[in-house]
C-alpha cells in the first residue's frame, strides 16, 4: 500500500477487533456518532431525516475483486481506499443516484438493495444491526471527507 | 401502471413538417426512440407540402419502461417499508448501543456482506 493513503476497513472488521473509535466527528466538529453509547447519543441517526449527504470524491482506482475501492478527495487531493463493500453502494448512490439524500434515504436503498440481494431479514435484530453497520460505514465516509455532510 | 395496461396503452403523437417546393420529400422525419411511423399526410398548398407523420410508441419499448418504472417503484416500496420498520424499531431500541447491537448480530451481518453483489465502482 502506497504511503498516505487513508484506509477505511470493513465495518463488521472494525467492530470484532474492538477498533470502533468512542466518538466520531466529521472535519467541521460536528459529533457524528458515540457507537458506545444509547441511540440518542448519535446525532448521524437521530437526524437521519435532515442531514442530506454529498460525495466529495472522484473514483482513482476500483478492485471490486479484493473489495477495494480508491478515491480522491476533491478538496485536497488526499487518497482514501475503501475497504466496505455496503460503504461502495451507499457512496455510488450519492454519486451518481441522489446527490443530497438524507442519510435516512441513504441507507434505506442500501437496505433494500441488500435484501433484494440476499432476501429478507431474519428479524428486527438483524436489520436494526445491518443498519448500525451502514450509520457506522457513512460516519466514517464523512470524517475521512469522503461525503459532505450539509446539516438543513 | 401496470405492464399489460402500460403495453395496451402506447404512447402516440404526431411530427410536423413544411416542404417548400417539395425538394425534401425524400428525407425522413426525426422519429423518438422506440417509436414507429404508423400514418403519413401530406396537403399540398402552393408550393408548400404540409405532412404531417402519426407515430406510435412500439411494444418492445413499452413493455422495457413498463418494467423500468415496475422495478423503480418496487425498489422504492421495499425502501419506504424498511423506513417504517427502522423507525419503530428507533422507538423500541431507545437503550440501545450500536456497536453492541452489531456485536450481536455480526456473523449474520458478515454472512450477509459476504452475498452481496459487488459495484465495479463506488
Amino acid at each position: 500500500m502506497e504511503e498516505g493513503v487513508i484506509v477505511i476497513p470493513d465495518v463488521t472488521d472494525l467492530v470484532e477487533q474492538h477498533n470502533v473509535e468512542e466518538e466520531i466527528y466529521a472535519p467541521d466538529g460536528t459529533l457524528l456518532m458515540k457507537p458506545y453509547e444509547v441511540i440518542v447519543e448519535n446525532p448521524l441517526i437521530m437526524n437521519r431525516k435532515k442531514w442530506r449527504l454529498f460525495a466529495n470524491y472522484v473514483p482513482v482506482e476500483n478492485h471490486p475483486d479484493q473489495d477495494r475501492w480508491i478515491a480522491k478527495l476533491n478538496t485536497t487531493g488526499q487518497l482514501v481506499e475503501n475497504r466496505d463493500v455496503d460503504l461502495a453502494w451507499m457512496l455510488y448512490y450519492i454519486r451518481t443516484q441522489h446527490p443530497g439524500a438524507t442519510v435516512e434515504e441513504v441507507v434505506n436503498w442500501e437496505l433494500a438493495r441488500v435484501v433484494e440481494d440476499t432476501g429478507d431479514f431474519k428479524d428486527d435484530d438483524e436489520m436494526g444491526a445491518y443498519a448500525m453497520n451502514l450509520y457506522l460505514g457513512l460516519a466514517y465516509a464523512i470524517k475521512y471527507g469522503l461525503l459532505i455532510l450539509v446539516k438543513d | 401502471m401496470g405492464i399489460i395496461r402500460r403495453v395496451r396503452n402506447r404512447g402516440t403523437g404526431t411530427v410536423t413538417r413544411d416542404d417548400i417546393a417539395g425538394d425534401d420529400l425524400e428525407r425522413k422525419p426525426y422519429v423518438p426512440r422506440g417509436h414507429k411511423i404508423t400514418g403519413e399526410k401530406d396537403e399540398v398548398a402552393g408550393l408548400v407540402h404540409r405532412r404531417e407523420w402519426q407515430i406510435k410508441e412500439t411494444r418492445l419499448h413499452a413493455l422495457g419502461s413498463g418494467l423500468k418504472e415496475n422495478y423503480k417503484a418496487a425498489a422504492k416500496e421495499l425502501g419506504k417499508s424498511l423506513s417504517v420498520r427502522f423507525d419503530a424499531l428507533m422507538e423500541k431500541y431507545t437503550g440501545v448501543k450500536p456497536i453492541e447491537a452489531i456485536r450481536r448480530e455480526v456473523g449474520d451481518v458478515k454472512l450477509r456482506k459476504s452475498k452481496t453483489n459487488i459495484p465495479s465502482s463506488q
